[in-house]
């Protein structure tokens, strides 16, 4: 297993919203899910860059909706967690588990 | 279009940041958070939103890019040979390396000024500087050809004279014989001829040219009209004179009809031929209102080839080569000291293209300039190189990341040389701003007479110049921080935490020897501009052998058909000297010929009564010069022996001369010249001069030059129609000018008042080129200082903080502010030390290249060398001083705590 197996942090963000999402997951659906969750801005081309990515990888697959007027005519690019991308982000979370048990917090710079 | 509300441009800056195929979705989303914030919240949120979006995207350079395959992108893109993006990988990087930089340069606004400021005023000096240099000394003369054109001189070099004599007419028309040689010789002469019948009468500067001068060596026509023609140019030919463009516009409203006209020159009709085009200047006696031919021959002559008045330029045939024209002229010069060896003997021609000639004088001094500038601009590029250096070292953690990410060290120097470039490209903006500016000052401060300033501008060419410079300084300051960026192992600083250590023990090195070469560079400027101001110094000091305070002096040519004799001219100056001293504020009048550092031409040779004549090339040579009675005393010349001239020194008593020191002590050594005669060509006793009086030398050709022999005549006893007429003032001379004026148009309205002026300003005149040179070292070496001490305290901080421990450990152990002080700063000595070192056995090297340009001061001049060096270790101090109180209040506890 080399080290590219683990996700990046948004790259783990991004996939646990989506996990999040029920079906209707897209660019305004995700963001507003990491914003909720997160209270941390991101951006939405920031996202997408992300996503491609994931999709590169098979992590998630896309389908383009219909052109609606809400949106001045443009159609929504609708994401789903793909198996490989669970497999990855269960990998990653277990990872993070492993390594947060026996974490002793004051090795933690506090300056 | 449910939101034509949304900001437009960011909407198409989207474009730059978004693939294609997502661009789309990616506007429809936005467009989605628009309205709803819009509809929820308000317009000016929405924006602000929108806005953010895009920016944030700008903003995100790590680690949201498109189209990798890794966690976060590292910076050397992955070799899919496949996939390899349109444009090159090179190109794609470049372009990223320089957005990124530019947001970097955003984000650091303090550090981004000061250094763009600093390479901005660098990058300014040097174009301004340049822009002179390419106006005067670099650009190809604007004529037809101009590499065919030269200058001719007589070579007195083999009588111990000057390399560059002026020429009799016979010995220019020898040369203009030699036709397969020479296209065309001309002969040239100042004219100060008087306008009138315009407006008030006025002395103009013109010139007096033969007829080929425009038509065959310049080859410039004439835009109305024609240039001269054979004819014009015969003795007693009628009068046509050809207008200057800038002349013909100020005078005659630039009317086309005025050709054929007549307009008064001292008091003679002359026929306008032609004007000649708008910048037309001829490479000679360039200030010309306007040319009338020399109307000359060999049949009025050919008798005067020892009368060394004219001067010459010459255009050589198609494919003659300088050495082929100076081997003909060599020849004829040799013939010429066979054939007329009572005026010839040891007398060549001396040829040199004529460009080089004119900017003889000036280019000394631009290129020490030049080359003082440039030593500024390394100066600020080592200070620049220093703060990129600090500043790679503050950014370690950041560049250690993209190390670890997989950036090459190849990757990451071009990305620091990227930021370098940026920042260059930056100060290269404000260098052209600040050129411009610099620019027109430095030609406002141009010494009077400097060739060519006025055609020195900002253009295409030096905004050339400014590119290359701008690059070269990116380059030079850029490549030091890459080059320790790019071979820096970043595994130290990963295991310390992003905070403390260098970027390595040799960053620390480098940085040294980067300031021991700055300090050595200050040092050599401000030894340069020590020179020049102690030379300048000395200048000042230098006795001119007159006194220049109070004094007012004016010029008076009168017109030869109104004042056709001796008597008619003396009577006129008389009365008007006799007018002058009645006003109120004028305590004392005299006149002269020609004034002091003017340095007029009119010598002669003299023989002394009782001594063998000397032989040809050998001729005792003085200055003569024409005094009326007050002169001396006027100007202050101080009388070292024997009487001044009286008013009964008239055409009726005996003739009497006044010699000055240098001509006393040269020829009556040991022996008082009072009483002695001399004479000129005639030894009747008739004309035979007893010399009454010995006065200190004056400086007649300027305060370097010795004053060459010189002998003063009586005016009464031998006139003159153009004479200066000095006065001594009790108050402000220039309060004077109004009613001397008046005093002289009373007598004769139809007379010019030239050159008004004191002698305080003729004095500081004469000085104008050395004050300039000094003025511009001193600016220029200040500048070196200021920023030679700003990158030493720069780095003393930078290593005060790096040993924070240590002291806090001495400080610990019992080490008072005193130790701490002494050693911070004797650390910053070492370094100041060796830059004073290296700057010494440069300024040693250097300071030679300058010794022309100085005046009695050795380039090696030890209380300059002291000095600067004293300067430079009191600023290195005051510059360590406070990061070393800094030091010494530090609280130990807390330092070793905190590591």
């Amino acid at each position: 297993m080399g080290k590219g197996d683990y996700l990046g942090e948004f790259e783990l963000v991004v996939l646990m919203a989506l996990s999040r999402i029920d079906g209707d997951a897209y660019g305004m659906t995700i963001y507003d899910e990491i914003r909720n969750a997160t209270q941390r801005e991101v951006a939405i081309p920031s996202v997408y860059v992300t996503l491609t990515r994931l999709e590169k990888k098979g992590f998630v697959s896309s389908t383009l909706g219909e052109s609606t007027a809400a949106r001045g005519g443009r159609a929504k690019k609708f994401y789903q967690l793909e198996p490989d991308g669970v497999a990855a982000l269960n990998r990653s979370l277990d990872m993070l588990d492993r390594l947060s048990k026996g974490m002793r917090t004051d090795t933690v710079p506090t300056k | 279009m449910t939101s034509p509300r949304h900001p437009r441009s960011l909407e198409a800056l989207l474009a730059l940041l978004v693939p294609r195929d997502l661009l789309e979705v990616v506007r429809g989303d936005l467009a989605e958070g628009f309205d709803r914030i819009a509809s929820r919240e308000n317009l000016v949120t929405a924006r602000r939103w929108y806005r953010r979006q895009v920016l944030r995207s700008l903003l995100t350079p790590l680690t949201a890019r498109w189209g990798g395959g890794r966690a976060a992108r590292p910076l050397r893109e992955p070799q899919h040979p496949n996939r390899r993006p349109p444009g090159g990988e090179m190109m794609q990087n470049l372009v990223r390396d320089l957005r990124y930089a530019l947001r970097t340069a955003g984000r650091n606004l303090g550090f981004t000024v000061v250094v763009v400021a600093t390479l901005g005023l660098g990058i300014g000096a040097n174009t301004a500087i340049f822009s002179v240099v390419d106006a005067v000394l670099l650009r190809a003369l604007p004529f037809p050809e101009s590499e065919q054109l030269v200058s001719i001189w007589a070579d007195y070099t083999r009588r111990d004279g000057p390399l560059r004599e002026w020429l009799s007419y016979p010995n220019i028309h020898d040369l203009r014989s030699e036709t397969d040689v020479f296209a065309e010789v001309t002969a040239y002469n100042d004219w100060t001829p008087t306008l009138t019948g315009l407006g008030e009468a006025e002395q103009l500067n013109a010139a007096l040219v033969t007829e080929g001068t425009f038509s065959r060596v310049l080859q410039v026509p004439p835009i109305v009209g024609r240039t001269f023609l054979p004819d014009d140019d015969r003795p007693n030919a009628p009068n046509v004179v050809l207008l200057s463009h800038g002349f013909w516009t100020r005078a005659l409203g630039a009317d086309p009809s005025v050709i054929g006209t007549t307009i008064s020159l001292s008091e003679q009709p002359y026929t306008i031929v032609g004007v000649m085009p708008l910048g037309m200047r001829p490479p000679f006696l360039a200030n010309a209102a306007f040319w009338a031919p020399l109307q000359q021959d060999m049949a009025t002559t050919a008798e005067r080839r020892g009368d060394a008045v004219l001067r010459s330029v010459a255009r050589l045939q198609d494919g003659v080569g300088l050495e082929t024209a100076r081997a003909r002229a060599d020849a004829i010069g040799a013939r010429l000291e066979q054939d007329y060896p009572e005026d010839n003997i040891d007398i060549g021609y001396a040829i040199f293209p004529l460009q080089e000639d004119m900017v003889r004088t000036a280019r000394p001094t631009l290129w020490v300039l030049l080359g003082a500038v440039t030593f500024v601009l390394l100066v600020a590029c080592v200070n620049v190189a220093n703060l990129l250096l600090a500043r790679t070292t503050a950014r370690r953690g950041e560049l250690a990341v993209r190390a670890a990410l997989g950036a090459g060290g190849a990757r990451i120097a071009q990305q620091i040389l990227a930021e370098s470039a940026v920042l260059a490209a930056l100060g290269g903006i404000v260098g052209t701003a600040l050129a411009f500016i610099g620019t027109d000052i430095l030609v406002s401060l141009a010494p009077g007479g400097t060739p060519r300033i006025d055609m020195v501008r900002v253009d295409a060419r030096v905004l050339a110049f400014t590119g290359v410079l701008t690059v070269a300084v990116g380059l030079v300051f850029g490549v030091f921080p890459a080059l320790r960026a790019g071979r820096s192992d970043f595994h130290d600083a990963l295991k310390e935490g992003g905070r403390g250590a260098d970027l390595g023990r040799r960053g620390g090195r480098l940085r040294n020897a980067l300031i021991v070469g700055q300090v050595a560079l200050a040092l050599l400027l401000l030894v340069g501009a020590g020179l020049f101001i102690q030379s300048l110094r000395h200048l000042n000091a230098v006795d001119p052998g007159f006194d220049p305070s109070g004094k007012l002096t004016m010029q008076l040519i009168l017109p030869s058909n109104r004042y056709p004799d001796r008597a008619a001219t003396t009577r006129f100056y008389v009365d008007l000297e006799d007018r002058l001293r009645a006003l109120p504020g004028v305590d004392r009048v005299g006149s002269i010929n020609s004034l002091p550092l003017a340095g007029l031409n009119g010598d002669a040779g003299f023989n002394i009564l009782g001594r063998p004549a000397p032989p040809p090339g050998q001729a005792r040579i003085a200055w003569i010069r024409r005094v009326t009675a007050g002169y001396f005393e006027t100007m202050e010349i101080s009388l070292i022996a024997g009487r001044g001239f009286r008013d009964s020194d008239d055409p009726d008593t005996p003739r009497v001369v006044v010699i000055n020191e240098t001509l006393a002590e040269r020829y009556f050594p040991n022996q008082d010249p009072l009483g002695q005669r001399i004479y000129f060509g005639n030894p009747d006793p008739l004309y035979q001069r007893e010399i009454v009086g010995v006065v200190e030398n004056v400086k007649n050709f300027g305060i370097r030059r010795e004053s060459p022999n010189a002998i003063y005549f009586p005016y009464r006893q031998l006139s003159s129609t153009a004479m200066f007429i000095a006065m001594e003032t009790a108050g402000d001379p220039e309060a004077l000018i109004p009613s001397v004026r008046r005093a002289v148009a009373e007598m004769d309205a139809n007379l010019a008042v030239a050159n008004i002026g004191t002698m305080e300003s003729l004095l500081q005149g004469s000085l104008g080129s050395d004050r300039f040179t000094a003025l511009l070292l001193s600016l220029f070496a200040g500048l070196a200082l200021v920023l030679a001490a700003v990158g030493l305290y720069g780095v003393v901080s930078y290593n005060v903080s790096q040993r924070l421990r240590e002291m806090g450990v001495r400080i610990a152990l019992g080490a008072v502010s005193g130790d701490i002080h002494r050693m911070v700063i004797g650390r910053s000595l070492v370094l100041v030390g060796m830059g004073i070192g290296a700057g010494l056995v440069g300024a040693f090297g250097v300071s030679r290249l300058v010794t022309g340009l100085l005046y009695e001061v050795s380039p090696a001049d030890p209380v300059t060398l002291a000095v600067t060096a004293l300067a430079l270790v009191l600023v290195a101090m005051a510059a360590s001083a406070i990061p070393a109180r800094r030091a010494t209040r530090l609280d130990p506890v807390a330092v070793l705590n905190s590591e």
